[in-house]
């Protein structure tokens, strides 16, 4: 049973719903990548699900500014309101990455060597993975604050998986694939950009963890 | 009618308590915006009455045994120690209004040769011991209720409401120890004197003091509250309910303390636990200044009056 209510309750609410739509914009991101792996870049359903992906990550940000209105309404204690609007902030990062990616394979026309596209879904997979552990994170600092640091640990071993795959991709694109330079600068971009998302993920993981040590008292 | 007349120093009195003290227990909340003002104001004036009448004539009975009194005496003294009050908040300087008022009451007594001396004593050592005992009930108090929050793993919105709610709690508590305690500086001078019930003289008392915090402590209750906001929800909370408790043992006591020097003496109970310095030494010899400086400056002027009048 939770022990409160009132504008902190109809914030936290709004949490878990911004978090569906972290979710959803994830699950959607997946399936327009692992589309476009399968060599179907110039083809409608990508098109479309990257404007749906654009969609769904504008909808998070409204939700995310109506829960920061909230939050300046006095929602909660001075200082715990600035540790969860930065929170908010940084957790948004997650969505926006997810349609970066897309935007930047869309407007720059990138395509993956065939000899890349396997490690490229590993690399899509951990990142992917690393959005849902953060949730499961954000969604224990709300309602169960003993299992953060268990989420913590987990975050910060997916992060350095990712970081690990990005060098060894990036290296064998520089020493192994032959294609133009401007080519493989293009692919190192978007390499580091799909890594980003573990690396916020991270970021998150240690404002969590801060929010979380602050509510011992 | 013609009592009423000399009541009406004391009412003065009453009023300026509540217009300055009131921000000891409720600033925090309310310079935070935790608590919307008027609402601090409503639920302080409550408990300052209830206070008041509920245990406010013990210490009605300390003052008005501490001297002789006539009906006029008892009114110099009581706006004495207003005036006192007043001129001292103007200046800036630290001032207790429990402080000013047994000044007064004493500069009369020394003109009268009727000083009871072991109720001033008690008096005496009661205020030295309301910081310190301000400090140590903070202390036990954070040590106790720190261990049980965090054994119930609370979430920062359980914290968080636990906090606001405590605030306000805390608040009224202080609010009702406030009127316990305090109501004796307003209307005790007139316990022996006045042929009404202590529960009516202290009624009459906090209903002074609630005016005071319903009309004029908007200014007073932002500016300490934005002192003390600095500390952390939980730090204010443990400070305002250290001041209540160490106030509310004094007014079972029968003494009127200071509330600005309980809060400090609460603020400085934390940061020793805490390793943090809250308060500073300049604010500590301005403690020791007041316990002097005030009664002797109150004493004064109600001894030349007096003599002046008689």
């Amino acid at each position: 049973m939770k022990l409160f209510f009132g504008k902190g309750k109809k914030v936290e609410e709004k949490i878990y719903e911004y978090l569906d739509y972290v979710i959803q914009t994830k699950d959607l991101f997946y399936k327009v990548i692992m589309h476009y792996l399968e060599g179907k870049l110039k083809d409608n359903f990508f098109e479309e699900s990257v404007y749906s992906v654009h969609f769904k990550e504008s909808k998070a940000d409204d939700l995310r500014r109506e829960i920061e209105c909230e939050l300046y309404g006095k929602a909660l204690l001075p200082e715990f309101r600035e540790d969860v609007l930065n929170l908010l902030e940084v957790l948004d990062k997650l969505p926006n990455r997810c349609e970066s990616v897309l935007f930047m394979i869309s407007l720059e026309g990138i395509e993956v060597p065939n000899e890349m596209k396997e490690e490229f879904k590993s690399l899509i997979k951990v990142n992917v993975r690393s959005i849902v552990q953060t949730v499961d994170l954000v969604k224990a600092l709300l309602s169960n604050p003993e299992n953060v640091q268990k989420y913590v640990l987990i975050i910060d071993k997916t992060e350095s998986e990712s970081d690990k795959i990005e060098r060894k991709m990036i290296s064998e694109l520089f020493k192994k694939i032959h294609i133009e330079k401007a080519d493989k600068i293009l692919l190192k971009d978007l390499i580091l950009e799909i890594g980003s998302i573990s690396d916020f993920a991270e970021k998150i993981s240690d404002n969590v963890n801060m929010i979380n040590i602050k509510t011992r008292v | 009618m013609g009592e009423l007349y000399y009541f009406s120093s004391s009412l003065f009195l009453g009023w300026s308590i509540g217009t300055n003290d009131s921000a000891n227990v409720f600033g925090t909340a309310v310079g935070s915006r935790m608590v919307k003002y008027r609402t601090a104001i409503i639920l302080c004036a409550i408990f300052v009455v209830l206070g008041a009448y509920l245990e406010g004539a013990e210490g009605i009975k300390t003052i008005g045994n501490l001297t002789g009194q006539t009906l006029k005496t008892a009114f110099i003294s009581s706006l004495v120690a207003a005036i006192t009050v007043t001129y001292m908040t103007y200046l800036g300087l630290p001032v207790s209004t429990s402080q000013a008022a047994v000044g007064a009451i004493l500069g009369i007594g020394i003109y009268n040769h009727s000083i009871n001396l072991s109720g001033l004593t008690k008096v005496f050592i009661c205020w030295v011991g309301t910081p310190i005992g301000a400090v140590i009930s903070s202390i036990l108090l954070y040590i106790v209720i720190a261990f049980f929050i965090n054994k119930l793993h609370l979430t920062i919105f359980e914290l968080d409401f636990l906090l606001r709610g405590g605030l306000v709690v805390a608040g009224c508590y202080g609010a009702y120890a406030l009127g316990a305690n305090n109501v004796a500086n307003v209307i005790g001078v007139f316990g022996n004197i006045i042929k009404l019930k202590p529960e009516i003289l202290a009624l009459i008392g906090g209903l002074s003091i609630a005016l005071g915090v319903l009309t004029y402590s908007k200014n007073v209750m932002f500016t300490v509250g934005k002192k003390l906001v600095p500390l952390d929800a939980f730090s204010a909370f443990i400070a305002i309910l250290g001041q209540a408790i160490t106030v509310h043992f004094y007014a079972k006591v029968g003494v009127p303390v200071s509330t600005s020097q309980a809060i400090i003496g609460a603020v400085l109970g934390i940061g020793l636990l805490k390793g943090m310095r809250t308060i500073n030494l300049k604010t500590l010899l301005r403690i020791i200044l007041g316990w002097i400086a005030t009664p002797l400056i109150s004493g004064i002027i109600s001894y030349i009056i007096v003599l002046i009048f008689k």
